[in-house]
């Protein structure tokens, strides 16, 4: 029997196991509200690079707290690229210019490649032994960078187990980049202990060490951070409220490490999972709701937390990602602050950049005729976008910075036009691809807050398995 | 409007069933049928071709819970687009991600009619039954609704190693139970 036949039989499982999970996804039925009609609009002129706006937006906003609403419009004037066609050979960057506004570079490579992480260079795995390794593109060729990378060997003590940590990173252009780390896991009597490490933000002389335990009676979450350089483990969360949490889930911390958000249960029967506010520096964990005023309600979805940056907190009740309206709130910690941001928005949904889907900061709004406005969930401003839209095969991509939007608009599963709109000077700068290889799915991302890179699988359809040659036509545009 | 309401639509041939059902489903439909395709044109079109059977089913058909109703036609319809479009080497979407995940829960060796789909949808149902809920519901968007394993994490507040962890240990569950039934 093949797993095909097993896809199908799911089909048809109760009702009931689908209902639950439904809601779990957020479709209720009762609130689910009506998908707006996608509008084909006719671009009559090509797309390119472009300008407009009102050049002190930024400035404007910042100083001007009722200036809550501001307009880029975003005129087209035609530029076209010619795609290259692919070459036989690996390796070889070619380099071209799309109207003097926005250079390419062109590049065949062979195995596993991806470039999704954001952080501005490519990866590939090597199939032999699994093992990452990080290409910039330099002087008109790929160059292999952190060989030099540092290990450290670590362990955290949680529940009376030991488990080892291994990190292994280096810093390139201010940028970490852990890679091939693994922290380690205990199974004991079906439960499952285990630490994993990730970035904390831009932060390159710590990471974050996420704990887990998971299993069949209970499940809890923890988190320490360990110095890259001296490679000590910090308990941050230990003596002042979390440990005595029987329920935690996935804690977030602010990057400069002052606080974390911790959402958990007290035990309390009658009370539910809430979020708390812990001051990392006063040893004090304190609800949300209380410091912010709000009644926050405790159900299953009922609401998101994050940090928009160290100093604030946004709360969103609904999240973005469910279909009913949404209230967003800032508070702002030093001074007590609460801002109302969003106010039962319909049709709000986050733009995360790839290395932070947590960091739900900015979101958009898309009218019937697919038009877009952005709202900076921070301070509630929003800004429309005119003359291009985001609605059936046009979307947008925010970079880590959240400074820049990628435009793109499909065809077919091929990257038709692309664009970059700067939400600080307004400038957009866009641009139509010709001599593209339609047979082949491509897909497009931030590779750091200037460049995007675009990925066309050349083997797109061909079944993959362990011997399946992998090969893409990468480029890399810079802004 | 109630769903019974919009299944008397149906059953009247009111040409306002339609409208009334994406009105209320045509978002929920929409998100089945993109995690699958991962185009918004094919999405699209999945998801008319779900009120034309639809309209086709009902009467004779009368659907107790109209949304799983829907989302059942968008599921078959969109796997099968996926499937036109695989033989047109146009693949991408959840599917092949979720095939391969899958494959870990089947046995290659027995042959593909020793149990129909029935049963086998059948055995799938007791062994959801067995499961703590957290780990059905999992199971069941993943390989139900096709969502991506990272919009899973974010929506049930787990990490991507936790995520992916428990869907493989289900996974394994599976297999064992599927084998103890004689369903594979």
């Amino acid at each position: 029997m093949n797993a095909q036949r097993l896809l199908d039989a799911m089909e048809h499982i109760s009702d009931t196991y689908i209902l639950h999970a439904q809601a779990r996804l957020g479709y209720f039925a009762q609130a689910v509200k009506p998908r707006p009609r996608p509008v084909r609009r006719i671009f009559t002129v090509a797309l390119a690079a472009a300008l407009a706006l009102l050049c002190t937006l930024a400035a404007a906003m910042a100083v001007s707290p009722q200036f809550r609403e501001a307009v880029i419009s975003l005129f087209q004037i035609g530029e076209v690229e010619q795609v290259p066609d692919i070459p036989e050979e690996a390796n070889e960057v070619i380099q071209i210019a799309i109207g003097g506004e926005v250079s390419a570079q062109y590049v065949k490579v062979v195995g596993t490649w991806s470039a999704d992480s954001g952080l501005g260079l490519l990866r590939r795995r090597d199939p032999a032994d699994g093992q990452e390794h990080f290409y910039d593109v330099a002087g008109g060729e790929l160059v292999e960078v952190g060989a030099d990378a540092s290990e450290i060997f670590t362990s955290v003590s949680w529940y009376g187990r030991t488990i080892p940590v291994h990190l292994r990173f280096f810093v390139y252009q201010d940028t970490l980049y852990l890679y091939n780390s693994y922290g380690g896991s205990c199974e004991e009597d079906s439960m499952t202990f285990r630490v994993d490490p990730e970035r904390l933000g831009s932060r390159t002389d710590v990471v974050l060490l996420r704990g887990e335990c998971y299993g069949s009676e209970a499940d809890t979450n923890w988190a320490w951070v360990c110095d890259l350089d001296t490679g000590e483990v910090r308990d941050v969360l230990a003596g002042f409220g979390p440990e005595k949490f029987p329920y935690m889930e996935r804690v977030l911390l602010a990057e400069d490490l002052k606080h974390a958000l911790i959402r958990g249960w007290d035990g309390a029967s009658d009370s539910g999972i809430t979020p708390y506010l812990a001051d990392l520096e006063e040893k004090t964990c304190t609800p949300l709701g209380q410091l912010m005023g709000l009644d926050i309600p405790t159900a299953f979805g009922s609401y998101e937390v994050t940090f928009y940056d160290s100093d604030t907190v946004l709360l969103a009740m609904a999240p973005l990602w469910r279909p009913e309206p949404t209230n967003v709130w800032a508070y702002h910690i030093p001074s007590g602050m609460v801002t109302p941001t969003a106010e039962n928005e319909e049709e709000l949904t986050s733009i995360t950049p790839e290395a932070d889907v947590y960091g739900w900061a900015l979101a958009q709004k898309v009218d019937e005729n697919g038009n877009v406005t952005i709202v900076d969930l921070r301070t509630g401003r929003q800004v429309k976008l005119e003359g291009i839209t985001a609605a059936d095969r046009c979307y947008l991509k925010l970079n880590s910075a959240r400074t820049r939007l990628l435009w793109v608009d499909r065809v077919g599963s091929s990257l038709n036009r692309l664009g970059v709109i700067d939400l600080e000077s307004g400038e957009f700068k866009a641009f139509a691809r010709e001599n593209m290889e339609l047979q082949y799915d491509e897909d497009v991302f931030w590779l750091d807050d200037d460049r995007v890179v675009t990925r066309m699988d050349l083997h797109t359809g061909d079944h993959q398995g362990p011997s399946t040659l992998n090969e893409y036509y990468l480029c890399i545009y810079e802004f | 409007m109630e769903d019974r309401s919009i299944v008397e639509l149906y059953w009247d041939r009111s040409e306002r069933a339609i409208s009334e059902t994406s009105n209320k489903y045509g978002k929920y439909c929409y998100a089945i049928a993109y995690h699958i395709l991962a185009d918004a044109g094919d999405a699209d079109e999945s998801v008319n071709d779900t009120y034309l059977g639809a309209w086709n089913a009902m009467p004779p058909h009368r659907p107790s819970v109209l949304s799983t109703f829907l989302g059942k036609i968008t599921r078959r319809i969109s796997i099968n687009r996926w499937r036109e479009r695989t033989a047109d080497k146009r693949g991408g979407g959840q599917v092949p991600l979720a095939l391969d995940e899958l494959s870990e829960a089947v046995s290659p060796d027995t042959p593909e009619g020793a149990v129909d789909t029935w049963e086998l949808a059948a055995a799938i149902d007791r062994f959801l039954a067995s499961l703590p809920e957290a780990e059905r519901d999992l199971f069941v968007c993943r390989y139900w609704f096709l969502t991506p394993v990272a919009e899973l994490s974010r929506r049930f507040n787990f990490s991507l190693s936790k995520t992916k962890s428990m869907l493989s240990r289900t996974r394994r569950k599976l297999k064992a139970h599927l084998e103890k039934e004689g369903a594979i």
